[in-house]
């Protein structure tokens, strides 16, 4: 990490990010897209959702990510998450009528504004609420509990790849002052520095998505960043959580990680997948 | 369970045969968190890959095979329906298995 | 299997009389007629030399006629990908090992009935290291190696 700050202060980043004063989310849209397709030229833009494999100086990254996914390890989590999907609860209903309901959005509107409850829903969020409503054991302590966040990722990851290839398109709507300033609270968190490290989530993957930090560390654009998830992390070799990834990131940075579900993630998720409008799920993804 | 997976593709005018098992392969020297002890060695030693009832591959392995293990060995002249069978054994004992048929 | 316990075997000890016996009464699967032993020596060597010896019997392989498919850097080094690939004919036996891991022996595969001479795993290695591949064809060591890097991630976590 000692190199790693040593590089960013050189390159000016460190306690100089800049924080864009913009209020309108469509616009903030068309400036950040734009802002990559600038400075990335000949990177597609559907490739974004690929994480730092989109970027040509990591081809070599690329091809052995292309042989993971000849037979990906998250088949055999995506095999359990399915089993839980298809389960019927003890009152005959399932997870799949709650999305037949309504109860459960398709993916790709997720991060959802739900106006009548004025709070951001999450697809894990919503799989916990089905279960609860029909008398179900929902997934809890998900930060201590790590099989039953792998489970709740895992189910979530059979959700999501029934989407895959579906274009991102949170269902918000900004006319509604709950749902806007959540997403200025998300845009404000994204470009905020934090931690002794002093990073934001912009310095790496903004101003220096696409470089590799330290000569190991390939680093992913904003654009694309949330849609590989659930995703399962070589890291990890397990399936995960969007939440537990910003946790995870935030440590790194030596901030104080949040919980799951916290309204600073919820809102984070929902600016990043914003950001992301357009571009294509990948869910379950494999990633670093 | 440890769930094996099983997948045949053609490769180059040949056929591969692709296996992916769940299992944990300890290495022995991993400290559980919980319990600040060494977690055992607990490893896929033998898997074996038949078509058609014989084998085309035996695979010896150790604990430096990744966790959720990922073989793949090819044959030659695999026709489609052809039957493709996985069969595996770890240190403590543990057998698993898959069947599937080539081009399924 | 480990050719020297089958020659042992097919010598005539008394457990050969046995399996002789126990093959004919159509207790044996015909596939795997000589239930192995997991060749402990050989994956508890130290090092790539001894873990040869222990597979084939010998260490001296000729170079060249193998391909590598790995990656220059590892991602991660808990899940390497390696391809191993080889046209010489009567390819019987390819094992993978890795010269900085405590002990060297990955893996190692026994090819037959129309088996090519392919074989593709994914590894644990600790630190950047050669990696060599040896293949057997007709009773002959073959090899090649390569570098692998692996350097810890920066944002790992």
């Amino acid at each position: 990490m000692k190199i790693i700050l040593t590089m960013l202060t050189a390159l000016g980043l460190v306690g100089a990010v800049a924080l864009p004063a913009h209020a309108d989310p469509q616009a903030d849209l068309k400036q950040f897209q734009g802002y990559f397709a600038k400075k990335f030229p000949k990177v597609k833009k559907d490739e974004y959702s690929n994480g730092f494999y989109a970027f040509p100086q990591f081809s070599d990254y690329r091809k052995m990510w292309e042989s993971y996914n000849e037979f990906p390890p998250y088949e055999l989590g995506l095999d359990r998450g399915k089993a839980f999907w298809g389960k019927k609860f003890a009152n005959g209903e399932s997870l799949g009528s709650c999305l037949k309901k309504g109860q459960i959005k398709p993916a790709y509107s997720y991060p959802h504004w739900d106006k009548a409850k004025k709070e951001l829903r999450t697809a894990e969020l919503d799989i916990n609420a089905c279960l609860k409503a029909n008398g179900e054991k929902e997934f809890t302590d998900l930060e201590k509990d790590m099989k039953e966040r792998v489970a709740l990722a895992e189910v979530t990851a059979y959700f999501y790849s029934m989407y895959k290839g579906k274009r991102a398109k949170p269902d918000v709507d900004f006319k509604d002052p709950g749902a806007l300033a959540a997403y200025e609270k998300g845009k404000e968190f994204y470009w905020a520095r934090r931690g002794q490290l002093n990073f934001s989530c912009a310095a790496c993957h903004v101003q220096l998505a696409g470089k590799d930090m330290g000569g190991n560390q390939p680093l992913s654009a904003g654009l694309g960043h949330p849609l590989g998830w659930p995703a399962q992390r070589l890291e990890w070799q397990r399936i995960d959580t969007i939440m537990m990834r910003y946790a995870t990131c935030n440590s790194q940075v030596r901030a104080k990680p949040l919980k799951h579900y916290s309204p600073e993630y919820l809102d984070l998720q929902l600016y990043e997948t914003y950001m992301s409008s357009g571009l294509p799920l990948t869910a379950p993804a494999m990633r670093n | 369970m440890n769930e094996t997976k099983l997948k045949t593709r053609p490769k180059d005018g040949a056929t591969e045969i692709l296996v992916l098992v769940n299992h944990p392969m300890e290495t022995g020297q991993r400290v559980d968190p919980k319990t600040k002890e060494k977690v055992p060695a607990h490893w896929i030693q033998n898997l074996s890959i038949e078509l058609n009832g014989k084998t085309v591959a035996d695979v010896d392995m150790g604990v430096a095979i990744s966790k959720d293990p990922l073989i793949a060995v090819a044959v030659k002249s695999a026709k489609k329906g052809d039957k493709v069978k996985v069969s595996w054994s770890d240190n403590k004992g543990q057998k698993g298995g898959a069947e599937t048929t080539v081009g399924a | 299997m480990n050719p020297i316990n089958r020659r042992t075997f097919l010598k005539g000890t008394v457990a050969g009389g046995v399996v002789a016996v126990a093959a004919t009464a159509g207790l044996l699967k015909p596939t795997r007629v000589l239930a192995a032993a997991w060749p402990a020596a050989a994956f508890d060597a130290k090092s790539i030399d001894d873990a040869l010896k222990g597979l084939y019997g010998s260490s001296a392989a000729t170079p060249g006629a193998i391909t590598i498919k790995a990656p220059l850097q590892a991602e991660n080094g808990a899940v390497v990908p390696i391809a191993v690939s080889t046209s010489l004919p009567k390819v019987d036996s390819i094992a993978i090992l890795v010269a900085g891991n405590a002990n060297p022996l990955v893996a190692s595969v026994n090819l037959m009935n129309g088996a090519e001479g392919y074989f593709s795993a994914r590894m644990k290695m600790g630190k950047t290291s050669n990696v060599q591949v040896v293949a057997r064809a007709g009773g002959k060591l073959h090899t090649a190696s390569q570098e692998i890097k692996v350097t810890v991630g920066g944002c790992g976590g």
